[in-house]
């Protein structure tokens, strides 16, 4: 009888050993998981325009400006979809630099879940393949700019805890406001984001504002 | 909200294969029996740190099915400042070369005259309208017909007339003339507006059946100056320049719907055409909150009074519930009581 129980204490010795060990070789070989270096988002713009009610300003300027916007934009969706640790911090708003002061309490708060990967983030294992695109408009009066509208479409894919993958989308309209030490923020936001599992049906229709979970039996 | 998680997917709640033995119920228990309270211990602790890491290196042991996970969340957020903000808007009647009108269009006579009033909280709006000829004490110029603060003084005394009429603190103005109307509704595509009733006026050029009509630059031109042949003469004048207002707001909100970006050609039309003492950056913002009013809300106001006689002149005496009027709208810009 004392020898069963030596027995099965050893098997049950190896087999945690052995899970901690899978654990710790899928964490260190890059698959994320809590601590490990997040993914970039890699935004392209599609299309910049200049809208004036004067001069058309120059193309330089305009490949300059739209440059600092890019990297605004790719700074805020790096923040609140790739990095899990970031979007597990509930305390803190999501990419606090990217948001004028005015839009960065609604951020972090009530809008969190549409503008970043909110609670699921504490689901996740890893989240890879962030990439977005956006045309962007940029407001000139005589030759400077301070205002500007970006159009993006984001998505990644994410891996749940138990394997699955998840598919995340996000798709906004950014209002953007140069800030007074002449650094871009975002002021406004219209913002569409979903999670889904491969399996989960087609998206009913929304109201603005209105959250919508669907939790059902898969397969 | 946290999704509800299958069976496998939670640390510690285990699946069969871990937490039963191979043996009978009663075989367990005759080994254990042997075992002291130490070893019992043991193996509990044992069982529930080794479920943790087991679960989640190897998910598929789990029989219990996966939840479908779709969630949706939509955000809207727009800035504003916590109180009432007030615009006065005036149309001039001269510096207009399209019309033959020269001179310059803050020396002019300001022959629409609107307070605006937007409640960001409720997004809504308040259309004060008031016809032209209100007999009111304008500031360093005794009493006089509205229209001439603006030829007296410019906007700034036209704001500071309108602000002593009604107690009202005015945060900006919004000036334009015949010529900006004109190429303001072109530039935009034309406008939809509803006519409250058949309008046929040689002197503006309004030619418009009852019902919604759409309106060229021009056309809208007419349709605000036309006082012939709108309901009650200059107030009914002053009804339908609000109506060219909302028009111009439910038409930006089209717009924008289709393609967010046109938020900034709206701003490059109205910089084109409108004068203002509003900074770009609070221009900005307030284009963004005016995409949270519906047009259809909107109250469209017109000061009631009567006519007659004054220094020679025909004016409009407003009428004496003005200051229950003014106090109901400064307020929270919305009025209430009338």
């Amino acid at each position: 009888m004392r020898r069963n129980g030596l027995v099965i204490l050893v098997v049950a010795l190896l087999v945690v050993g052995a899970g901690g060990a899978y654990l710790a070789l899928r964490s260190k070989s890059g698959h994320g998981g809590s601590g490990s270096r997040p993914g970039k988002v890699v935004l392209t713009l599609s299309r910049v325009r200049a809208v004036t009610p004067d001069t058309e300003p120059a193309e330089s300027s305009k490949t300059e400006e739209a440059e600092a916007v890019r990297k605004v934009l790719e700074a805020y969706y790096t923040d609140g979809f790739m990095d899990l640790d970031a979007a597990r911090a509930t305390a803190t708003p999501t990419a606090p630099s990217a948001f004028d002061p005015e839009a960065s309490p609604a951020a972090a708060g009530t809008d969190r879940a549409a503008l970043s990967l909110g609670e699921m983030a504490h689901q996740l294992d890893t989240i890879s393949e962030g990439k977005a695109e956006a045309s962007l408009d940029l407001f000139y009066v005589q030759g400077k700019t301070e205002v500007a509208v970006a159009q993006v479409s984001f998505s990644a894919r994410g891996t749940l805890e138990d394997g699955r993958s998840l598919s995340v989308r996000q798709k906004a309209t950014i209002y953007l406001a140069k800030d007074a030490t002449g650094l871009w923020k975002i002021l406004a936001y219209d913002a569409e984001a979903t999670q889904d599992t491969p399996d989960s049906p087609a998206p009913a229709s929304r109201t603005a504002g209105t959250p919508a979970v669907t939790s059902g039996a898969g397969s | 909200m946290r999704i509800p998680f299958s069976a496998h997917q939670q640390p510690l709640t285990g699946s069969r294969s871990l937490t039963e033995s191979p043996e009978s119920p009663s075989s367990a228990r005759s080994w254990l029996s042997g075992w002291t309270w130490r070893r019992r211990a043991a193996l509990v602790v044992l069982g529930a740190v080794s479920a943790t890491p087991l679960a989640r290196a190897f998910p598929l042991m789990a029989s219990t099915p996966a939840v479908t996970i779709h969630r949706a969340r939509q955000a809207q957020f727009r800035p504003a400042p916590n109180r009432p903000v007030f615009f006065l808007v005036l149309g001039s009647d001269t510096g207009t070369p399209m019309y033959h009108r020269g001179g310059s269009m803050d020396r002019g006579r300001s022959d629409a005259i609107h307070l605006v009033g937007v409640n960001p909280t409720q997004h809504r709006a308040t259309i004060l309208g008031f016809p032209r000829d209100s007999y009111v004490p304008i500031p360093g110029h005794g009493t006089d017909k509205l229209n001439s603060a603006m030829a007296y003084g410019g906007p700034d005394l036209t704001v500071r007339t309108v602000e002593a009429l009604t107690g009202v603190r005015i945060d900006y103005y919004l000036l334009t003339n015949f010529d900006g109307v004109v190429k303001m509704v072109d530039e935009l595509g034309g406008l939809d507006v509803n006519v409250d009733r058949a309008m046929h006026d040689s002197f503006s050029g309004s030619n418009f059946s009852a019902g919604m009509n759409q309106m060229n630059g021009a056309e809208v031109l007419s349709f605000c100056r036309d006082r012939h042949s709108a309901y009650m003469g200059d107030f009914g004048r002053s009804k339908h320049q609000g109506d060219a207002l909302i028009a111009g707001l439910a038409k930006y909100r089209k717009a924008i719907e289709a393609d967010p970006a046109d938020t900034l050609s709206y701003l490059r039309t109205m910089l084109r055409y409108v004068h203002s003492d509003l900074p770009l950056r609070e221009t900005y913002r307030f284009a963004l909150l005016a995409q949270q009013i519906d047009p259809t809300g909107v109250r469209n106001f017109v000061m009631p009074g009567t006519t007659g006689p004054a220094g020679g002149a025909s004016v409009v005496f407003l009428s004496a519930e003005k200051d229950s009027i003014f106090a109901d709208f400064r307020n929270d810009a919305i009025l209430q009581t009338h």
